[in-house]
């Protein structure tokens, strides 16, 4: 045993524990606590456990000079060529958990989109409907449209909780507005737009509920208000040829509309900020585009070199979060004008990555052609946890669309399963 | 007495001589008369009177003259009066005289004295310890004092004479300084200007010996000097170097086992093999059968030697006798410099999406122009529209025989799928697009206009059937002969513009660049060529890059890029910068070999068609699927 000791000698290094979660940074002390080179992050997280006397033991990750400790402490120090007599500050998080499947509920055919909110989950499909459950997993309402639903988005109450109102965007270019009710069968088609002379890629409602906006393969942007009766005009939809009642439809007729993209309009974006009434979108022409939605200009322009299929705004910090052809998901300054606005490249999928969402200030969640949903910390470049959307003996299933609302992450796509994951966001 | 230094006075010397030679002691005062005299001698010196002593007489006689430093001097040019020279004088023993003198009288021998006589004489004679005896004269000689003091400096081992100075101060004529005046007066001689006619003509013998390598510098003699190496096993450069005109007489080939006279079992033909010899024998392929023979004795005559040595001296006498240079060049220099590929991106060069539905080979495919949608036909009946982003199959058309080709209306605002099946041609409305797409679309389908005034005897133009025309069907063609004739037309001047040769057998297809000036064509003989219209008629370049037929070349519309795909299932991506000045050649450089998917049936990837707007290539493979790379 002494010999093992003397060959092996335990080298330790002095950590201060720091923290923000304020449950737990009055409990931390302050001091440098010796600890062995060679704990990982679970050792790491015994310790943290131990001194914060927890019951329930949770587990932590910690994050050295803004990176995630994926090795072990010591292999860290030997990459960054720092001393062991040096005092890190070590910052603990809780841990993210690996998303659990709760449920897996059978759609009749692919899921192009998932949009979720309080109430209800809407997956667009390619058989031309629009499907919404409640969170329980039953199907409230079965929406029946003419062509695929390409885009969903839920509207905003007044009051900013849920609302029953949801926009149905398909590929023949219509966008259709439909109340809902949680508890009888009952909808009801409130109006529809049909400005966009492409199909309709993508579909956002601004900050505070006023404003929505569709892309479409046109290459335009069109925005609406949302108010129901404002510039609307009495019309038929007159192409349906499912609902001959005749009965008359409001068409609404796009406030503003933004050209500047040169190739399709894949995925658009509200900025989070309260305030600003700025546009984010991203298209086959390479760029992201930053627009100012009063004055219909285009504010910044952003290159990378392939096509951008969705985008997401971090709520909290505002980076952008982009996913490409290319297989990457790339992460955005839109605060910076000049120089390098890709802050990061992350790489992961062996497919497109056709849908980023962003779940806090650091992680992010995105999904890709080549089945796997990958939760992502921009600290660290390899994803925490990749999961698998498809048998190991079946080819790869695409995944088109996935939503995070309340630790619940939803995604849908080849499979024709809508997936509802639980995690620890 | 006291030694005290030399040379000073007359009486010091003669004290030491004292030392020197006591047996003459007695006679010191004698010494000293004689020293009185010589310092007489001494004062009378400059003087020219002789008279006061006959010894001295003779002594200032042979010590007057002043010796002329030249060859003269010698002392056997001294004045005797004996004149037989310098000969033993035992010969003058017998006879009465011992010489001649100047006037040729005899010399008379002295009388001999006896002992007696010469003791009395030396008892008498004070000089006798100085006197000698001169054989040749026949006299006795008294030595002077001078004669003395020599033979005395000589007993010392000094200078003879007494005033030499063996060191005098020199004289440096020869100086390192500048004299003002030159050592002789002399002018300078004109053959101090003029160049030597000797010293060139030394000179060119020198050189002519330098040039013709008889004189050798040091290095080289020192080489010479080196025993001299052969590198006997490399010796074939140098035997080329030697003698380049020499051709090496073709080999024999050795002798194997074959050949042996008792060759191991294995070596020795079975009956049928023998057999096979004798008949190549007669063929004159073979010369001999392998035999094996006890022993060397029992070899018989080789029957064919004549044949064999007269094939041997055909050999030698139609062995080439030209010499063939090879041309030393490096290959590498004849490669052209060529970007590399990595500064040419974006170009497609990995699998991102499969298209998957067809069951049989897919024959053609077309990208619509806003790139939205994608057409495939193919052998099994079918056509189908494709969602590009999603690989979702959106529409998909039966039909009852193969679909040879499908192509999208280039218009952007339209959406017209035109599909040839068999002998017809059908022109549908997918019903993909918007609804104000489709409005406009089938609103041209609705004019009655060309319902019956296009019509050709070649083919029938009819409208489809209720039930097709709710499938999109729009309008069908019927042809009928078509398969025999294809007419192009120059719809602008109505004439052949230019015929190009491409040199190959069977072109397969033909794309034409963007920009009108460029052409490129597949065929089936593995080539592509690429045509410059300004250029030549003839290919600019021509690429060999597949392994077999090639079936579709295309253009991208909007990148620098072009592609071709063939049978041995590969689709490759070049790419083709035109310039637009007229100054520059189109720059082509393949970048990616695209192996689509395994050949089945000898049918490869049989075609191909890019994006409208994004560096991307769809490609059918073997196996019924359609590929997306970017």
């Amino acid at each position: 045993m002494t010999s093992s000791i003397a060959t092996d000698p335990i080298t330790s290094v002095q950590c201060i524990f720091v923290t923000k979660n304020l449950l737990y940074s009055s409990l931390i002390p302050t001091n440098p606590i010796l600890i062995p080179t060679k704990l990982r992050r679970f050792g790491l997280s015994e310790i943290i456990n131990h001194v914060l006397n927890l019951e329930k033991k949770i587990p932590f990750d910690f994050i050295i000079n803004d990176n995630v400790l994926t090795t072990s402490l010591q292999t860290y120090l030997k990459k960054y060529e720092i001393s062991n007599e040096n005092v890190l500050t070590l910052e603990f998080v809780e841990s993210l958990t690996e998303p659990k499947l709760e449920k897996a509920m059978k759609s009749n055919d692919w899921i192009k989109c998932i949009k979720a909110n309080n109430e209800f989950i809407a997956t667009g499909s390619f058989d031309h409907r629009t499907r919404i459950y409640n969170h329980s997993g039953d199907l409230l309402h079965n929406i029946e449209f003419e062509s695929v639903v390409q885009s969903l988005c839920w509207l905003k109450d007044e009051s900013g909780i849920a609302s029953s109102v949801i926009l149905n965007g398909n590929q023949s270019g219509i966008v259709e507005c439909w109340k809902v009710k949680p508890d009888e069968m009952e909808k009801e088609l409130v109006f529809f737009c049909q400005d966009a002379q492409g199909a309709i890629e993508c579909l956002d409602v601004n900050f505070d509920g006023t404003l929505f906006a569709s892309a479409s393969f046109d290459s335009s942007i069109h925005i609406y208000s949302t108010d129901k009766d404002d510039n609307t005009l009495d019309s038929t939809l007159d192409q349906s040829k499912r609902r001959k009642t005749g009965k008359i439809v409001k068409k609404k007729i796009a406030s503003g509309t933004l050209k500047g993209h040169h190739a399709s309009v894949s995925s658009l974006n509200f900025s989070k900020d309260q305030h600003s009434n700025t546009l984010f979108s991203v298209g086959w022409d390479h760029t992201v585009r930053e627009w100012d939605v009063n004055e219909e200009s285009n504010k910044n322009t952003m290159n990378c070199e392939n096509v951008i299929l969705n985008i997401s705004q971090s709520p909290k910090t505002g980076l952008l979060a982009t996913g490409h052809t290319d297989n990457l998901v790339r992460l955005w300054d839109p605060r910076v004008k000049e120089g390098l606005v890709v802050k990061l490249k992350l790489k992961s999928h062996s497919g497109w990555s056709s849908c980023v969402s962003w779940v806090n200030a650091y992680n992010l969640v995105s999904g890709g052609y080549d089945g796997f949903l990958k939760v992502w910390d921009i600290r660290s470049t390899s994803p925490i946890y990749s999961i698998k959307t498809f048998d190991n003996d079946s080819d790869p299933k695409k995944i088109f669309g996935l939503d995070i609302l309340d630790q619940r992450l939803y995604s849908g796509g080849e499979e024709g399963l809508l997936r509802t994951y639980f995690c620890t966001f | 007495m006291p030694k005290r230094k030399l040379l000073k006075n007359e009486e010091q010397m003669d004290n030491e001589e004292i030392e020197i030679l006591p047996e003459i002691i007695e006679s010191s005062d004698d010494e000293e008369d004689h020293d009185n005299d010589t310092e007489n001698d001494l004062t009378e010196h400059g003087n020219t009177s002789f008279d006061e002593n006959d010894e001295n007489d003779w002594y200032y006689n042979h010590k007057r003259p002043d010796i002329i430093p030249d060859y003269n001097s010698d002392t056997s040019d001294e004045e005797t009066e004996n004149t037989v020279g310098n000969i033993p004088l035992e010969w003058y023993a017998d006879f009465d005289h011992i010489g001649y003198n100047v006037s040729g009288n005899k010399i008379l021998k002295p009388a001999s004295k006896d002992e007696l006589d010469k003791f009395v004489d030396s008892m008498d004679n004070p000089n006798s310890w100085k006197t000698v005896f001169n054989e040749l004269e026949g006299k006795n000689v008294v030595l002077s004092k001078g004669d003395l003091e020599i033979m005395r400096r000589i007993q010392r081992n000094e200078y003879p004479e007494k005033d030499f100075n063996p060191f005098p101060n020199s004289v440096e004529w020869f100086s390192s300084k500048l004299q003002i005046h030159p050592l002789s007066s002399a002018p300078e001689p004109k053959s101090r200007f003029t160049p030597s006619k000797w010293e060139a003509k030394k000179i060119m013998k020198i050189v002519r010996a330098i040039r013709n390598g008889w004189i050798k510098s040091v290095e080289e003699k020192k080489e010479m000097q080196k025993p001299k190496q052969y590198a006997i096993w490399d010796d074939v450069k140098d035997e080329e170097k030697l003698d380049k005109m020499h051709i090496p007489a073709p080999k024999l080939k050795l002798p194997g086992n074959n050949e042996s006279y008792n060759p191991p079992n294995e070596y020795l033909p079975t009956r049928e093999e023998e057999e096979q010899i004798l008949k190549d024998m007669e063929e004159d392929k073979l010369l001999f059968v392998p035999k094996k023979y006890d022993s060397l004795r029992r070899v018989p005559g080789f029957e064919r030697f004549i044949e064999d040595r007269f094939d041997r001296c055909l050999d030698l006498y139609l062995c080439p006798r030209t010499i063939k240079k090879k041309i030393n060049v490096d290959q590498e220099s004849l490669i052209p410099k060529l970007p590399d590929p990595k500064d040419l991106q974006p170009f497609p060069y990995t699998l991102s999406i499969i298209y998957k539905g067809h069951t049989g080979k897919v024959r053609s495919l077309s990208v619509d122009p806003n790139g939205h949608w994608l057409a495939t036909g193919g052998d099994d009946c079918s056509v189908r529209v494709w969602d590009i982003a999603t690989g979702r199959s959106m529409k998909e058309y039966k039909f009852e025989k193969n679909v040879v080709n499908v192509s999208w209306n280039p218009s952007k605002s339209l959406s017209v799928l035109s599909i040839s099946v068999g002998s017809q041609i059908i022109i549908l409305n997918p019903g993909v697009e918007t609804d104000i797409v489709n409005r406009a679309t089938n609103e041209i389908f609705n004019l009655e206009s060309f319902s019956e005034s296009k019509k050709l005897p070649e083919a029938i133009w009819r409208k489809p059937t209720e039930k097709e025309f709710n499938l999109g069907f729009r309008v069908i063609i019927d042809f009928k002969k078509t398969q025999r004739y294809v007419r192009v037309y120059d719809m602008m001047q109505q004439k052949l513009v230019k015929k190009l040769m491409s040199g190959v057998k069977l072109i397969s297809s033909m794309d034409i660049h963007p920009q009108g000036d460029n052409l490129i064509i597949g065929s089936f003989d593995k080539r592509l060529c690429w045509f410059d219209m300004d250029l030549s008629s003839k290919a600019y370049r021509t690429l060999r890059y597949h392994q077999a037929a090639i079936r579709e070349v295309k253009f991208h519309k909007k990148y620098p890029l072009f592609g071709s795909c063939g049978d041995d299932g590969k689709l490759n991506i070049f790419h083709g910068m035109v310039y637009n000045d007229l100054m520059h050649n189109p720059l082509i450089v393949p970048l990616k070999s695209i192996f689509v998917g395994k050949t089945e049936d000898g049918l490869g990837c049989l075609c191909f068609d890019f994006h409208p707007s994004q560096p991307w290539v769809f490609s059918s493979s073997g196996d019924c699927e359609v590929k997306l790379f970017t």
